[in-house]
């Protein structure tokens, strides 16, 4: 069953002033022992993340909100498996699909269809699977001929169009995004809201970060905040 | 017992990249692909400065050694190339998880891969220069014997190792950035302290200098097949054993770190 469960989780994040950062100061640290001791040098350590616990099961969105800097991008990044390096522990059941950056990959030089399969293998596909659903992203991005032009003589909002079709044909049961996705023309965004809508089904599982308390209460049925990385559920009717 | 447990974690991390094939075979050949894209003769270009280069020096060396000009050439130009070859991939792997920040920062893919795909496109960048190499052979030298044949489970051999060489110092350099300017100028370095632009037996004695050079052993492998002469066994020990040390460090390295290396970027 697809769920999310973290228990205890804290997020260190070292930040490395130059001198740590040199072979030569640490070399020098661990030949003089520890003799001269100055915390200063070995950089600071921020916490993005303090000790928090939520589980999320199937059928949930949760909106996650809070001011920059909070731990909204830490949390995603935790949950995607960009950072491992915490403590505590965190079990995920079901494929992640993160809608965070839908251009990853992709290259104003190539052409759509040689960006549909750059994409595609970013995300783990076979190039024999991506074939099977080149047309229907030709199909539902509505670019037709275009797709054997490069991505660099497409308009902005062709070049969304595609790649917001691109990363959506891929089924997953967990998907993350930060903010919503608005691509496009008015008759193109109404497809998009469709199919993203076809996407967070009741099987599955949406984490959506943003600042907007009218997205998370229109899309949303939990929220979370983060506020200085500790984490509290607040009840939706809460948010105004 | 920890060490066990991250040479696993490495390891572990390997067995995933190979099986993401499909990932950094399509994407390091879209990268030569997409770079010469709007040039009519494309990656040849590669091959027409390295010819330009091996044709200029080679000559001009072979004056200021007093050597014959038709076995200097031949071996000048397989020692280039394949040095060429080596430091290209040692040097990008010291900046590789930095290209790819925005990859590394977005998705879970397993670190080896950016080092297969910089592989690959370097594999791609070799045959190109391959063309000089046999031109030359054929051309100013004897041509190919049988013997040829070895070259090809050497460059292989070669290609394992420094591509677990790349992990290791692609995982260095992201955790202290100063590494890589010491990489760099120890590139420089060994390209005059090898045998390359100078031929062994002009040591005369001074045979310690080469045969403690892991460099020379890993060039000469490749190198004396593709002269018609078998490469020496010590030469080949080397390379294995240089393989096997280089592979236990990897796989120990990256399952220490692998935890750790997006934080760094």
């Amino acid at each position: 069953m697809t769920s999310i469960l973290i228990k205890n989780l804290t997020l260190d994040f070292p930040i490395y002033s130059h001198h740590s950062r040199s072979f030569k100061s640490s070399v020098i640290n661990k030949v003089l022992g520890g003799l001269i001791e100055d915390k200063t040098k070995s950089g600071l350590l921020i916490k993005a993340l303090k000790n928090i616990s939520f589980d999320i099961f199937k059928g949930d969105r949760v909106g996650v909100i809070g001011h920059n800097g909070s731990g909204k991008t830490s949390l995603l990044r935790v949950i995607t498996g960009v950072y491992k390096n915490h403590s505590g522990s965190m079990q995920l059941t079901g494929s992640i699909a993160s809608l965070i950056d839908i251009t990853l990959g992709m290259d104003p030089e190539a052409t759509g269809y040689e960006n549909i399969r750059m994409r595609a293998v970013l995300m783990g596909m076979k190039l024999s699977d991506v074939k099977k659903i080149e047309n229907e992203i030709a199909e539902f991005s509505e670019l037709g001929e275009y797709l054997h032009f490069p991505l660099r003589s497409y308009s902005t909002g062709m070049q969304m169009r595609l790649s917001f079709a691109i990363s959506t044909t891929v089924k997953a049961q967990i998907l993350i995004m930060d903010e919503w996705l608005s691509v496009g023309d008015e008759q193109f965004q109404n497809k998009a809201e469709k199919r993203l809508g076809e996407l967070i089904t009741e099987e599955s599982i949406l984490i959506l970060a943003s600042h907007s308390k009218e997205l998370i209460k229109k899309t949303c049925n939990r929220v979370i905040k983060l506020e200085h990385g500790q984490l509290e559920e607040i009840s939706i009717d809460s948010l105004c | 017992m920890k060490i066990l447990h991250y040479c696993h974690q490495g390891l572990d991390e390997y067995y995933r990249a190979i099986g993401l094939r499909d990932t950094w075979l399509y994407l390091g050949i879209q990268d030569i692909k997409l770079r010469y894209r709007r040039s009519i003769i494309g990656p040849w270009w590669v091959t027409i400065s390295t010819a330009i280069m091996i044709l200029a020096l080679g000559v001009l060396w072979s004056k200021i050694f007093v050597t014959d000009t038709k076995t200097y050439m031949p071996f000048f130009a397989v020692g280039y190339v394949i040095w060429t070859w080596i430091s290209a991939q040692i040097s990008d792997a010291t900046s590789v998880f930095l290209q790819f920040e925005n990859i590394i920062k977005q998705t879970n893919l397993p670190f080896p891969i950016y080092l297969f795909r910089l592989a690959i496109r370097n594999l791609i960048i070799l045959t190109h220069n391959f063309v000089v190499v046999i031109l030359v052979i054929f051309l100013v030298g004897q041509g190919l014997n049988e013997n040829f044949i070895y070259s090809i489970p050497a460059i292989l051999l070669l290609q394992i190792m420094l591509v677990m060489l790349c992990t290791c110092i692609a995982i260095f350099c992201s955790r202290y950035r100063d590494m890589g300017q010491v990489i760099m100028v120890i590139l420089q370095v060994a390209f005059f302290f090898s045998p390359i632009l100078w031929q062994p037996n002009s040591l005369k004695g001074h045979e310690e200098l080469i045969n403690f050079n892991p460099i020379f052993h890993w060039i000469e492998i490749i190198r004396q097949p593709l002269l018609g002469n078998l490469a020496s066994s010590d030469s080949w020990n080397y390379v294995l054993m240089n393989t096997f040390c280089i592979f236990l460090l990897t796989i120990y390295l990256l399952g220490k770190s692998k935890l750790k290396i997006a934080v760094w970027l």
